[in-house]
């Protein structure tokens, strides 16, 4: 495909950037027992941008022949130039080195070798123990979803580029029910990378654990609401980072205005505090947002957001790097072919500190141990709030009972600011979870556990 | 431009004999073909124009009694992509209900609009200008971070071995501004509003006035202050009633959620399961400005019915495959468009109004408006935890904005809490039609 790509650069006059995005998508889905999804979807195109007079033009096609891609350009110079008045600056683009060769991501071939049915029997089989956990489990699912992406991307200016991934994620939910009140609980697993990372335990156990989970929080109440000492686990974190601060640090969505505008060079967190996001996985094999070079043709990199509590840079992709006099840092992203490529995070973590779990918990008077991301959302404002699964209360050092998980709330830059405590344990932990950003990307975040100071929601 | 509906149904009624002739004892083709243009305006500044022209068959095939699907954009792999339906059906266990749902040949049917059709990615950037250059005039502190318009013209049809045959095409144009006021180094919470309609003529001004909700919106949470801590009622607007209350509760009413004893309203049919006042209705085929097509994405036909009638539960969504576990018939509730499976779920609806005035309705000696809730609600308990985004807390009328305030509860009681509905409603997406809601007795804190 690379070839056809190439062929239709020539002559193209303004700047052409060209992405041929396949991908496939499998699901296995098994509820009770019965299978509810046995899918394939297929889906591959070409996505052009063109800037002329100073503006970006972009057309989709799914004629991938030469000269389907050709006209697409037409199309895509057509609209940039038809409305270039109503654009009040001119967009340019960063220099930078851009990708040229093959970047595949190891993995692939262990993942897509697996017959459908040893994928099938693994979901049935993970079901099976989630039901087969205790007899108070009333409902079980187990979903496996398997993302396979071919990208080639090539760019009047010199990117040639191309690349085949994997990202397979596995998923389980079991519902346990106890005098009439039921509660459920999920686990997930979400990787780029060979099956080895997916399941570094059984599915079966994943499903096993979801399950005696549920059954203990069935029956547990809500913990007191109020501002609390409470240590985040590695899935709150991974969600903590990236929402409420990893958004605040686009590029774009400073130039927007966002909260961390004009911050660069200040203090914005605990000293103990180094937050990054990398295209790489770090410390740990199989981060789920992991992709070797950027859809703009960027190699990525590791980019440190906050280093020592210090704010030291935002995310990048060509466009805003040029508008604020830095380098890219390879953070442009789309989802398939008929999406630009968007200012995105990929695998967003704090670094570990030296000190361990259980060292925290014994140093910690009054508190709560939070376990388990839910889902999250964080506001313009750095405000934020997440459900988490469980709650385990500390008082003077020691664990005590298991609380269902609420919700905690809090200004990210306080939150971190009020970091006094960062473990040594680290786990990318955002399961199979997807970023939403006008469209989808596979993300994935994580650190150490944390201790800080935020609101929890609990009972009035 | 995208397939004609004799065009696509011709592509479906084709791929099912192929379908049938490749071993399938029974096959669906479901097709969309759209042509879009969109324009995307980010700080404060066009971004990009955006044009697309994309074709999808959906196929789902039934072998033994066990059911597989494929989908392509690629209309040149029609017959391998059979081949992966028919293996991933007959590596399934067989379901004895598994099968497709008897249908009938309808109309085709068209609620295209010509000047909505011939509306240019440049006249989307020229209005999109206009809009955004108003919202700066209103106040400069407003910051939009994304300001999008499109125009979708799309055909779907649907074919099946067991009778179906069905086409529908239709236009639409809609518009959404997110982002933020920001004063000097204060910033306020996000904010985002936006409106979907068939005719050209209405665009602008349905957008004009989703707009000025999303100012309002913005600009008052610039000064919020923390709120306070006690029991008592909050306000919910319409496109928050959509996302707090609607959304779980349709949840809820779906056929498999209810087999699966994941639903609170097993057996609950004809029992009260919520206050009199409340009237929930499935719009079927759309509201009346704003149509869809009249089959559902089985090719079963879409109708007008009650969901809850004064309180009291009338009616469940069901699939052709949750019918036959019901031994019912299905009620048009499957959604989903060519490029995954159907899903249960409601296309329209719309909540009856109440009598009292939204300016009565906000009277209350103290209480929180939640412009947004953000945060979890189990669909399995109905406990919600979360925090009012946009909020403001309203004593004897009178509102201050307020930021890190969180409410909890249980969201089926809540129905039944209901105090006040409002009689003006407000249609949402072109989709929902809704009221302001009263609820009363929810745990509201401060930090």
């Amino acid at each position: 495909m690379r070839a056809i790509l190439r062929d239709a650069l020539s002559g193209a006059g303004d700047f052409v950037e060209l992405r041929h995005h396949a991908k496939t998508f499998r699901t296995l889905k098994v509820s009770d027992g019965r299978v509810e999804r046995a899918s394939v979807r297929h889906r591959s195109g070409v996505g052009v941008r063109v800037l002329a007079a100073g503006t970006w033009g972009f057309a989709t096609t799914d004629d991938c022949t030469l000269s389907g891609v050709r006209e697409a350009i037409e199309i895509a110079r057509r609209m940039a130039r038809g409305s270039a008045e109503l654009r009040k600056g001119t967009v340019a683009l960063a220099p930078t080195e851009l990708a040229v060769g093959d970047f595949s991501e190891p993995g692939v071939e262990s993942v897509l070798a697996r017959s459908l049915d040893e994928r099938l029997a693994m979901v049935l089989q993970a079901e099976a123990a989630a039901r087969a956990a205790s007899p108070s489990i009333c409902t079980a699912s187990s979903t496996y979803n398997e993302i396979y992406e071919e990208k080639s991307i090539v760019t009047t200016d010199g990117a040639n580029a191309t690349f085949r991934l994997v990202r397979p994620e596995f998923y389980v939910s079991a519902t346990a029910e106890h005098n009439g009140v039921r509660h459920a609980v999920s686990e997930s697993r979400g990787v780029t990378g060979p099956w080895t990372c997916l399941f570094p335990q059984s599915p079966e156990r994943i499903a096993d654990a979801a399950a005696g989970t549920a059954v203990d929080l069935v029956t547990a109440k809500r913990p007191e609401g109020g501002r609390a000492t409470l240590i985040l686990s590695p899935a709150i974190v991974g969600l903590l980072v990236h929402e409420a601060v990893g958004h605040t640090v686009e590029a774009d969505f400073v130039a927007s205005g966002s909260v961390a505008r004009g911050k660069l060079g200040q203090r914005v967190a605990s000293e103990l505090v180094t937050l990054c996001d990398s295209g790489r996985s770090e410390f740990r094999d199989g981060a789920g947002g992991s992709q070797p070079v950027d859809d703009e043709g960027v190699p990525t990199r590791r980019t440190r957001i906050i280093e020592a509590g210090v704010l030291k840079s935002y995310l990048h992709n060509r466009e805003t790097a040029a508008a604020f006099g830095v380098e890219p840092t390879g953070n442009a992203r789309a989802w398939e072919y008929d999406d630009p490529p968007l200012v995105r995070m990929r695998n967003t973590y704090l670094e570990p500190g030296a000190r361990s779990l259980d060292e925290i918990i014994a140093d910690t008077e009054d508190g709560y141990l939070l376990e388990g991301a839910r889902n999250g959302q964080a506001d313009a404002t750095a405000e934020f709030t997440f459900g988490t699964v469980s709650a385990r209360r500390i008082r003077s050092g020691k664990l005590g009972r298991l609380c269902r998980g609420v919700t905690v709330t809090g200004n990210a830059f306080e939150v971190l600011s009020s970091v006094d405590a960062v473990s040594r344990e680290f786990r990318w932990d955002l399961g199979a979870g997807h970023c939403g950003k006008g469209q989808p990307a596979k993300v994935d975040a994580g650190g150490p556990y944390i201790r800080c100071r935020a609101l929890l929601g609990g009972e009035q | 431009m995208p397939h004609t509906p004799d065009a696509l149904l011709g592509l479906c009624t084709t791929a099912v004999e192929r379908a049938r002739t490749l071993g399938a004892d029974e096959a669906e083709i479901y097709g969309a073909s759209a042509s879009t243009a969109t324009v995307k305006f980010q700080n404060n500044d066009l971004d990009q124009v955006h044009s697309g022209l994309e074709t999808t068959l959906g196929i789902r095939l039934v072998v033994d009694g066990r059911l597989g699907f494929a989908t392509t954009n690629r209309m040149d792999e029609v017959d391998a992509l059979v081949g992966e339906a028919l293996a991933l059906a007959k590596a399934c266990p067989p379901d004895e209900a598994c099968g497709l749902g008897e249908g009938a040949v309808l109309p085709p049917s068209d609620v295209r609009d010509d000047a909505l059709d011939a509306l240019e990615p440049a006249d989307l950037a020229r209005l999109g200008r206009r809009l955004l250059d108003q919202l700066h005039r209103h106040d400069p502190r407003l910051t939009i971070d994304t300001l999008g318009l499109g125009r979708d013209t799309r055909t779907v049809a649907v074919a099946s071995s067991t009778g179906v045959r069905a086409s529908h095409t239709g236009s639409s144009a809609s518009g959404d501004v997110f982002g933020m006021a920001r004063d000097g180094e204060v910033v306020g919470s996000f904010a985002y509003d936006g409106d979907r309609v068939r005719q050209a003529h209405a665009l602008e001004p349905a957008l004009e006035q989703s707009f000025a909700r999303f100012a309002e919106r913005a600009l008052g949470a610039l000064s919020a202050q923390p709120g306070e801590s006690f029991r008592g009622p909050i306000l919910v607007p319409p496109d928050a009633v959509a996302g707090f209350l609607i959304r779980p509760l349709l949840q809820a009413l779906c056929a498999d959620e209810i087999r699966k004893g994941r639903s609170p309203f097993t057996e609950r049919m004809g029992c009260r399961i919520a206050t009199e006042a409340f009237t929930l209705t499935d719009e079927g085929a759309g509201l009346p400005e704003f149509a869809l097509a009249p089959f559902d994405r089985e090719g079963q036909p879409r109708r007008r019915r009650p969901l809850v009638e004064q309180g009291v539960l009338h009616g469940l969504l069901y699939d052709v495959y949750e019918a036959r576990r019901s031994n019912t018939s299905p009620t048009g509730n499957a959604l989903g468009g060519a490029g995954s499976p159907p899903v249960i779920g409601l296309a329209a609806l719309s909540l009856a109004p109440g009598t009292t005035p939204l300016a009565t309705l906000r009277d209350m000696p103290r209480g929180v408006l939640m412009s947004r809730f953000s945060g979890t609600v189990s669909p399995t308990s109905g406990d919600f935890s979360g925090v009012v985004k946009n909020g403001f807390l309203i004593e004897h009328g009178t509102a201050r904005p307020i930021r890190e305030t969180t409410v909890a509860g249980n969201l089926w009681r809540c129905l039944d809490a209901i105090s006040g509905i409002s009689a003006e409603r407000q249609t949402i997406y072109g989709t929902q039609r809704l009221p302001t809601l009263r609820i009363e007795d929810v745990a509201i804190s401060a930090g």
